[in-house]
């Protein structure tokens, strides 16, 4: 056992056909079991099969809903899948998702996507979100991608104040940890995720110093690994108080989504 | 005698509006003004899908109706099929070319989301594999995730029967070398000029590096007003029947069709 409360924001159910990875409930629960993870926001696996266009998107948002309806202690928040390709008539699942069915907010990794963080249709899909009080926007982000670089995400920011945007991978490597140093001042909306971080260069250490420890949340990618979560040693081990590991690995993420 | 254009990388937005941005009027208008007699079309890989499959059926219904409107401008056209969608993907894919007669399939990879070398891009391959005189477009680029050059030199190997065009082979000087490199070891994918650099001799480095007889021109229209490469071409230190065989008459071989006249 760690000794810490750990709250993951990044755990994704489903299967990738972009990336060939797959996780169903009971995998995902066994995987945060290992690692001891009490709880976890959940989202659909990106780049899943979509042969049905908006069809398709309903009913992987319906199996996330499920799988918080029947683990509501372990899956306590739930974010929704929009597809910015899906035009138009993509937006009416926002309301669906945030309404009735209780979704925190919506998931993006726009490399699976096909269309950039900052493309027309994601800004669309940003002013029907933004409507819901509260809503959290997730974007993956990659410092080499040209559809999901972190800076794209950032326009959102700065156009969607009122929304709260969760930047994750912020850490991958050692320019996007630079990257999210210069861009986090600036973007006061946008929290980030320790997820995949790089294993060398003290990231943790790095951005409790430049930053403080308020901003930033643990994340597993679960399923996206066998058993262990190097990320929590990477928190655990980091020299910086007590205090931030605590609040890094689960304090700030109970307090975003209001655990 | 001018040599005839033959352009292997002009995208169509079927869902445009009539004249505007990427529509056929369009299209044609930047061939007519760039002087490309004709191009090898293909629908706009940005296209929305809200209804999956059958938003990609859509595309290629349209592709074919523009083909059969205009046969003296665009002897041949690349269908679409879209990896996300899964198993019917293959269906649509042998569908566009089978029954819509489509000589073959373009991919922008990037844009679905999917690898160039996924097993979802390669059920759809083996599903037109059997059709006669197929060409698989992929549009490439040096530091693409999913559309690295590497990537098509893995399809390229598994699919040795099948011929590929890199779309965009020459965009960096990174990028050229990861062409010369895949041209050294597959046999079976030719190379496209579209959104070449412009500086260092491309045309002429891009015979020497993977032959005279895989380079293709590409304009990239409708992204392009005018075709700073179709110049490029025009001026570049190649004896006149290699660069008549760049201008059209690879295209010509590679997609079998009749050598014509301007």
């Amino acid at each position: 056992m760690s000794g810490y409360d750990i709250v993951d924001v990044h755990v994704h159910l489903g299967a990738s056909a972009a990336l060939t990875v797959a996780g169903g409930v009971d995998d995902l629960l066994r995987k945060m079991d290992i690692n001891d993870i009490a709880c976890a926001v959940l989202s659909p696996i990106p780049g899943q099969e979509d042969p049905d266009g908006i069809e398709s998107t309903r009913a992987v948002n319906d199996a996330i809903a499920a799988a918080r309806d029947a683990h509501p202690d372990r899956f306590p928040r739930i974010l929704a899948a929009v597809e910015p390709r899906h035009g138009e008539r993509a937006l009416p699942e926002i309301e669906r998702v945030m309404g009735d069915l209780g979704f925190s907010g919506l998931s993006f990794h726009n490399d699976f996507q096909g269309f950039a963080a900052d493309h027309p249709n994601m800004f669309r899909i940003m002013e029907r979100l933004a409507a819901h009080e509260g809503a959290i926007a997730q974007l993956h982000t990659a410092i080499h991608s040209w559809l999901e670089a972190p800076f794209q995400v950032g326009k959102l920011a700065v156009a969607f104040p009122e929304l709260t945007f969760l930047n994750a991978h912020a850490l991958m490597d050692g320019t996007q940890t630079s990257h999210t140093l210069d861009q986090a001042p600036r973007l006061p909306n946008m929290y980030f995720d320790t997820c995949v971080s790089q294993k060398y260069g003290f990231p943790i250490e790095r951005v409790v110093a430049e930053l403080g420890d308020d901003r930033f949340m643990f994340g597993s990618d679960i399923p996206y690994f066998r058993d262990r979560c190097l990320d929590i040693d990477l928190i655990v081990h980091a020299d910086v108080p007590e205090e931030s590991k605590r609040k890094i690995l689960g304090g700030n993420a109970r307090r975003l989504f209001g655990l | 005698m001018t040599p005839s254009v033959l352009d292997v990388h002009v995208h169509v937005a079927l869902d445009a509006p009539k004249g505007g941005f990427g529509s056929i009027d369009d299209v044609l208008r930047k061939m007519d003004a760039n002087g490309i007699d004709q191009a090898v079309l293909a629908p706009w890989p940005g296209y929305e899908t809200p209804d999956g499959v059958r938003s990609t059926a859509r595309q290629n219904d349209g592709l074919r109706a523009e083909l059969d409107a205009h046969p003296d401008r665009f002897p041949v056209g690349l269908g679409v099929a879209e990896p996300r969608h899964g198993a019917p993907a293959a269906d649509e894919a042998r569908r566009a070319v089978e029954e819509l007669g489509l000589r073959g399939l373009s991919f922008d990879s990037d844009v679905n989301g999917i690898a160039i070398d996924s097993d979802s891009v390669a059920v759809i391959l083996e599903a037109i594999r059997p059709v006669p005189g197929v060409v698989i477009a992929f549009t490439t680029m040096a530091y693409s995730v999913l559309r690295s050059s590497f990537r098509l030199g893995i399809v390229a190997r598994r699919f040795p029967d099948l011929r590929f065009v890199s779309l965009n082979a020459f965009m960096d000087i990174t990028h050229e070398v990861a062409s010369y490199d895949l041209a050294e070891r597959c046999p079976n994918i030719w190379f496209d000029l579209g959104c070449a650099k412009t500086q260092l001799s491309t045309v002429e480095r891009a015979v020497e590096g993977v032959g005279a007889d895989r380079v293709l021109f590409g304009s990239a229209i409708p992204d392009v007003e005018r075709s700073h490469h179709l110049e490029m071409v025009r001026i570049a230190e190649l004896d006149d029947d290699v660069r008549s065989a760049v201008l059209g008459g690879n295209a010509r071989a590679l997609f079998e069709l009749e050598e014509v006249t301007a």
